[in-house]
């Protein structure tokens, strides 16, 4: 056994042991190089190759397309009208992958890494799919918003137009009518090209303007329910039932808002006729032309019989008598009627009635088979009495009472 | 020596050049401003498909010019934002050109109605004229005089709609004027028709 110790070592050895030991070392590095290097080239390989075995180098196209294809089904959803914050959402992060795509695509490719690119565009095709969902369902809400206001609206034009057709409604009012109309058609038209907050606008303006026209006509109404009116007309009625009870004759009341002739005997009513006023019935007569039936106390002047009436037969009455002259006179006064207006006459009532609406241009009308009823039981001076009404049961009392706490939502 | 002299020379000019690669501001203005144009020319009303498609192409600009900011400076080529700066710029045009397209299309249907809804406001008007004015249909008539005044106001209303532009809305409005002109014409011959048949009855 030798010792090669440097201390130890021969120095007559110490050139062969030097070449030995070289040798020894040399093999023994080569070993390791031999072994590390394939090492470290399969670690490079595989890390290297990694991602491209992964498929992380190659660009996301079908998500890019699957992106594209969602956000503009939220287009076709009209997203970008009843959904915009969350479209706008989904454009951003569509942009965003589209940068990130275009940043990896210029990079080498085994430096290239789409995997965030791809998150992007399925985030983008998630929030266009939510968006085309909001819309969808704003939409739906918008729809049916607009479709209550333009039903609610169609409701209170057919209460307003009831009302219309029970009552003269001034030419302002009707003008009013008539536009509220006229958006309601327009909230229609504009409804039906899915403009819906725009046809809800229009059909709350409309319900508004047709309730508007109803309140207008509101204080002509209130006359027909106004107790000192109410009383006056009492009075009226009772001394012309009182006149017929006293004389034991016969005499005639008319309620203008009843649409009704009552004939009365010895005090007691015994036969009842449907008849037509003036088309102004709502108004009490105030001069020539105004079409309005008059109000007051009269006698029967004249009889026309057939062929001497344009209306079948006539009971032709004294107005304008004493009281109407005083009123024109005193309305022309106040400045309430022109200086240059009359107050008119030939008031009758006479036949061609029965026609169900107010039509005469201040007469009362009765139908022919009424009229000869009532021609055989009248004669010449017996009284006349036209009232408004009796405060019970009337066409403008009642509607004056339903304007003045009706619900125009309802259509009533 | 010389071949070192010679790399770093090449090496110098290779390094000039790609740091000349700026943005194409020029495109990029000019495709923010057709984009503008084809606002300005109220595309979003009338040409919404056309204008969609410009503010996508314009989108696609951004976003290579933002892939080509994150790069190194000596690395960035806008070769390829030129490209869609070009694709931009045609489709913000074709938007402006659609919008004035459909806006033209539009004032022309709004016109055709207004017209035709004065001629409905001209007939009902002779129509209530030559109505007989008997006891019966006068007060009908005068009813109905009033409501075409009132759809006359409307008219009123769409011509001054249609002067200020808008025309899908003066478009509407005249719809509606119509559809009230023919009910109230429809209304005009119902009392007529009513005056005729008590005048039959009187005889």
């Amino acid at each position: 056994m030798h010792d090669y110790s440097r201390r130890n070592a021969p120095p007559a050895a110490s050139k062969h042991w030097r070449v030995l030991r070289d040798g020894r070392v040399r093999r023994r590095r080569r070993r390791v190089w031999a072994f590390v290097l394939p090492l470290v080239a399969v670690l490079l390989g595989f890390w290297l190759i990694d991602p491209w075995l992964n498929g992380w180098t190659r660009q996301p196209v079908e998500a890019r397309e699957r992106a594209v294809q969602a956000l503009e089904e939220a287009r076709d959803a009209n997203a970008d009208r009843w959904a915009p914050d969350s479209l706008r959402l989904a454009e951003q992060a569509l942009r965003t992958g589209m940068s990130a795509e275009r940043v990896q695509a210029t990079r080498l490719l085994f430096w290239r890494d789409f995997r965030r690119v791809e998150d992007h565009y399925l985030s983008a095709a998630e929030l266009a799919r939510r968006a085309a969902i909001a819309s969808v369902l704003h939409r739906d809400d918008a729809r049916f918003s607009a479709s209550s206001v333009i039903a609610l609206a169609e409701r209170v034009i057919k209460g307003a137009e009831t009302a219309a057709g029970e009552m003269p409604f001034p030419r302002k009012e009707r003008m009013l009518l008539q536009h509220a109309r006229t958006l309601a058609e327009e909230a229609a038209v504009l409804f039906a090209s899915t403009e819906y907050p725009h046809a809800g606008e229009l059909a709350q303006r409309a319900a508004v303007e047709a309730e508007q026209a109803c309140r207008g006509v509101l204080p002509l109404a209130e006359r027909f329910i106004n107790r000192h009116q109410l009383d006056l007309w009492q009075r009226w009625i009772n001394e012309t039932i009182n006149w017929s009870r006293d004389h034991r004759n016969s005499a005639v009341i008319v309620y203008k808002e009843k649409n009704l002739v009552q004939l009365y005997h010895c005090g007691r009513p015994v036969r009842s006729y449907a008849a037509d006023m003036g088309r102004n019935s709502l108004y009490a007569k105030q001069h020539s032309g105004d079409a309005a039936t008059p109000e007051g106390r009269y006698k029967v002047v004249s009889k026309k019989d057939r062929g001497n009436s344009k209306y079948h037969k006539a009971l032709l009455l004294d107005y304008p008598n004493a009281e109407d002259r005083a009123r024109f006179r005193e309305a022309q006064r106040r400045g309430e009627i022109s200086r240059y207006a009359h107050l008119g006459g030939l008031i009758e009532i006479h036949g061609e009635g029965g026609r169900g609406q107010d039509w005469t241009l201040g007469c009362v009308a009765l139908s022919n088979a009424d009229m000869n009823d009532l021609f055989s039981r009248v004669q010449v001076g017996l009284p006349v009495t036209i009232v408004g009404g009796d405060g019970r049961d009337g066409t403008f009392s009642n509607l004056a009472r339903s304007l003045m706490t009706r619900d125009f939502s309802r259509g009533e | 020596m010389k071949g070192t002299l010679l790399g770093v020379g090449v090496l110098v000019v290779l390094l000039a050049f790609a740091g000349c690669a700026k943005e194409p501001a020029t495109e990029i203005a000019a495709v923010s401003q057709a984009l503008d144009q084809a606002r300005a020319a109220e595309a979003a009303e009338y040409a919404q498909r056309s204008l969609a498609a410009a503010q996508d192409a314009q989108a696609q600009l951004q976003a290579e010019l933002d892939a080509q900011k994150k790069k190194f400076a000596l690395f960035r080529s806008y070769g390829h934002a030129k490209e869609l700066a070009a694709a931009a710029l045609t489709a913000s045009q074709q938007a402006a050109t659609d919008a004035a397209a459909g806006k033209e299309r539009a004032r022309a249907e709004a016109t055709e109605l207004m017209t035709q809804t004065r001629a409905a406001i001209e007939e009902a008007r002779q129509m209530l004229a030559t109505a007989p004015r008997g006891k019966g249909s006068a007060a009908d008539i005068k009813a109905l005089e009033a409501d075409l005044a009132s759809v006359e106001a409307s008219l009123a209303e769409v011509d001054g709609i249609f002067s200020t532009g808008k025309y899908n809305a003066a478009k509407a409005k005249a719809q509606a004027a119509i559809q009230s002109v023919n009910r109230i014409k429809a209304d005009v011959q119902a009392a007529i028709e009513m005056q005729g048949k008590a005048r039959a009855a009187r005889q």
